[in-house]
């Protein structure tokens, strides 16, 4: 029998506009989305503040930046499952006040604030480039965290950018190693890391080239 | 077409590309590390951008400018509170995914979208789309909005196409038994008629004359009186109902206001008696006078639903009484008025059918008053206006026209109960 062409809708890895916009339920999967943007969006905050107190001038400043853009982008993130008010001229001051705020939190970019703010805050502090790369990574999860629970779509989408994702880590590592090699230009370590550095290169670059083929298999 | 649906190619429609929001992220991460490196010095910045501009390598440089659309639009007349489908397919998208979804207009209810992947012929099935009107009237449906997106989501291409307008008619309230007059014009129908005639419901037993059709005599009849005897039918005869739909104001709660409880009430009883092939005229009592005369049929309920619904561009003020028109009033018709009674040439129309010897039955639906504070001003002007809504129905009640509540919630056969188990009598004119 043929299938119905309406059921396509089903897709389990659809992340539809409509299922975004309807009023209704917020689903329990984005939640669980919602949740894991606001720890990664923490661990990213704690992790480009601390240690706090070998920070250069305007860190504080930097670090209150980034927890306000870290709590709207939450919430921007929230808002995204739940349907607007219904707002007209004629509405109450305090729903008219309260869609003024919604929309505030809405429209305004909270998820890129907050990364100038974390680069900010990592490049204003003594940080070992370890300490740099690890906040790479917890970036990069987070923004993902951001993508998927503000489209509403299931991580195995993700699935077709796992070797980008691989090679743009690899090359994290890289830059991290490079950095260790700018500090300990001399003796057997230096030849190690340079070969290592090579490698991954050549890895990296292995992952790279076939673009045009990823995605669709 | 038969199913009363419209196909049309909607053509090639632009495509509007844009970023995402997904990849403004992953700019600003690719951005700011390397600005970062730069103005510090340190290399493991330019790391922790990498991530980010690798995935915006694989961003799509061939990308389709526009898309052929083919809607089949929903029907023409759709059913309040009923979904209706209606299908759209796209051709050309490529590689990419198409969303699909209906921006609904005020008024609508829209189902959930639908995905189409991106097929490699650049040919994709169909999918069906879905709305609901949740009220009656003349009104837009909304738009078809259609978002691209590529695998890895870094570009959305959006396109929004315009449904056409739809009459939406009003849900029929259930009437199950009609009024039937004692005297109906003579034309062939369904109703049983109290003069005899060559229908099949059984009215008697009389005596042969010479002419009768052999075929009727009633054998036991005649072998017990031992004469020749008949067996008579009663004739079979069809109405002339008018319905006025009092349009003139809209009171109450939406959804259950006089106006809803109007068209639903109208909508119900022209239904019911064009089914039983009665012949069904309309008055559209308004801000202008809209009207149609009796006439039986399909076509003639759509015709009657359409000024029912969409009321008139061209009728006139109903100013007077005497403007009511003869022609939408046949001699003999019944007469049945949905409305709140608040308007004062209705009141006045009601009279003047009645006196012009009509049967004339209204179904009072009003089932609010006017909101009141508390204070003893506003109680007298309510228990006044109470009084006044009172007296109305008692003056239309002395001169005969019989009033009966309804509250839009419950079928019309419960308040219809005492005239629909026997005949109105009509009295000789």
């Amino acid at each position: 029998m043929k299938r119905p062409a309406g059921k396509r809708a089903s897709n389990p890895d659809s992340d539809t506009t409509a299922e975004r916009r309807q009023p209704g339920p917020v689903r329990s999967g984005a939640w669980r989305t919602v949740a894991a943007t606001a720890l990664l969006a923490a661990v990213s905050i704690i992790w480009a503040a601390y240690p706090l107190d070998t920070g250069r001038s305007g860190t504080k400043i930097a670090l209150i930046v980034a927890v306000a853009a870290g709590v709207l982008t939450i919430g921007q993130v929230t808002l995204a499952a739940v349907p607007r008010l219904q707002v007209s001229d004629f509405s109450p001051f305090y729903v008219r006040s309260a869609d003024w705020l919604l929309s505030f939190v809405r429209e305004i970019p909270w998820p890129e604030i907050l990364i100038v703010a974390l680069i900010v805050l990592e490049a204003l502090h003594h940080a070992q480039p370890w300490h740099t790369g690890v906040l790479g990574v917890a970036l990069l999860a987070c923004l993902f965290a951001v993508h998927l629970a503000e489209s509403g779509a299931r991580p195995s989408i993700l699935r077709a950018q796992l070797p980008v994702i691989a090679a743009g880590i690899g090359l994290l590592v890289l830059a991290v190693g490079v950095a260790y090699v700018h500090e300990v230009t001399t003796g057997p370590a230096y030849t190690a890391l340079r070969v290592l550095a090579v490698v991954s290169a050549v890895v990296v670059a292995g992952l790279v080239v076939p673009v045009g083929g990823w995605g669709r298999s | 077409m038969p199913d009363g649906r419209a196909q049309f190619e909607a053509g090639r429609q632009q495509i509007r590309w844009t970023l995402s929001a997904h990849t403004r992220r992953l700019l600003t991460l690719g951005i700011g590390g390397l600005v970062a490196a730069v103005i510090t010095g340190r290399p493991e910045f330019a790391g922790l951008a990498a991530p980010a501009l690798l995935l915006l390598a694989t961003w799509p440089a061939r990308r389709p400018g526009s898309v052929n659309m083919r809607l089949v639009s929903p029907s023409q007349e759709v059913v309040e509170g009923e979904n209706v489908p209606f299908r759209v397919a796209l051709t050309g998208q490529e590689v990419f995914d198409a969303e699909l979804q209906l921006v609904p207009a005020p008024q609508i209810t829209a189902s959930p979208g639908a995905v189409v992947p991106a097929s490699a012929a650049g040919v994709a099935e169909p999918v069906q789309l879905e709305f609901r009107p949740e009220r009656w009237g003349r009104r837009r449906i909304g738009s078809v909005e259609v978002v691209l997106r590529d695998f890895a989501r870094l570009t959305e291409g959006s396109l929004q196409r315009e449904l056409p307008k739809v009459d939406c008619f009003p849900t029929p309230a259930r009437l199950d038994r009609q009024i039937l007059l004692s005297r109906m014009p003579s034309r062939l129908g369904e109703h049983s008629a109290r003069a005899p005639g060559d229908g099949s419901e059984f009215a008697g037993v009389r005596e042969f004359v010479p002419g009768d059709r052999q075929r009727r005599i009633n054998w036991a009849a005649t072998t017990r009186r031992g004469t020749l005897h008949l067996t008579t039918f009663a004739a079979e005869r069809t109405m002339n109902v008018v319905i006025i739909a009092d349009c003139s104001a809209d009171v109450g709660e939406p959804g259950h206001s006089t106006l809803d409880l109007v068209q639903r009430g109208a909508a119900g009883t022209m239904a019911t008696y064009l089914a039983s092939r009665d012949r069904v005229g309309l008055i559209r009592f308004g801000s202008q006078l809209g009207w149609i005369g009796p006439a039986q049929g399909r076509r003639q309920y759509r015709r009657l639903m359409e000024l029912l619904v969409g009321g008139t561009q061209f009728g006139e003020r109903p100013s007077a009484v005497a403007r009511l028109p003869r022609a939408a009033l046949p001699p003999g018709a019944l007469i049945i008025v949905f409305s709140p009674l608040l308007d004062p040439r209705m009141i006045e129309a009601v009279r003047d059918l009645r006196e012009r010897g009509f049967s004339v039955l209204v179904l009072d639906v009003l089932n609010s008053t006017p909101r009141h504070d508390k204070s003893a001003i506003s109680n007298l002007a309510s228990r006044l206006w109470q009084l006044e809504q009172q007296a109305i129905r008692f003056s239309l009640t002395e001169i005969g026209v019989p009033i009966v509540h309804w509250d839009g919630v419950a079928s019309l056969d419960e308040p219809l109960a005492p005239y629909t188990r026997r005949s109105i009598v009509v009295g000789r004119r």
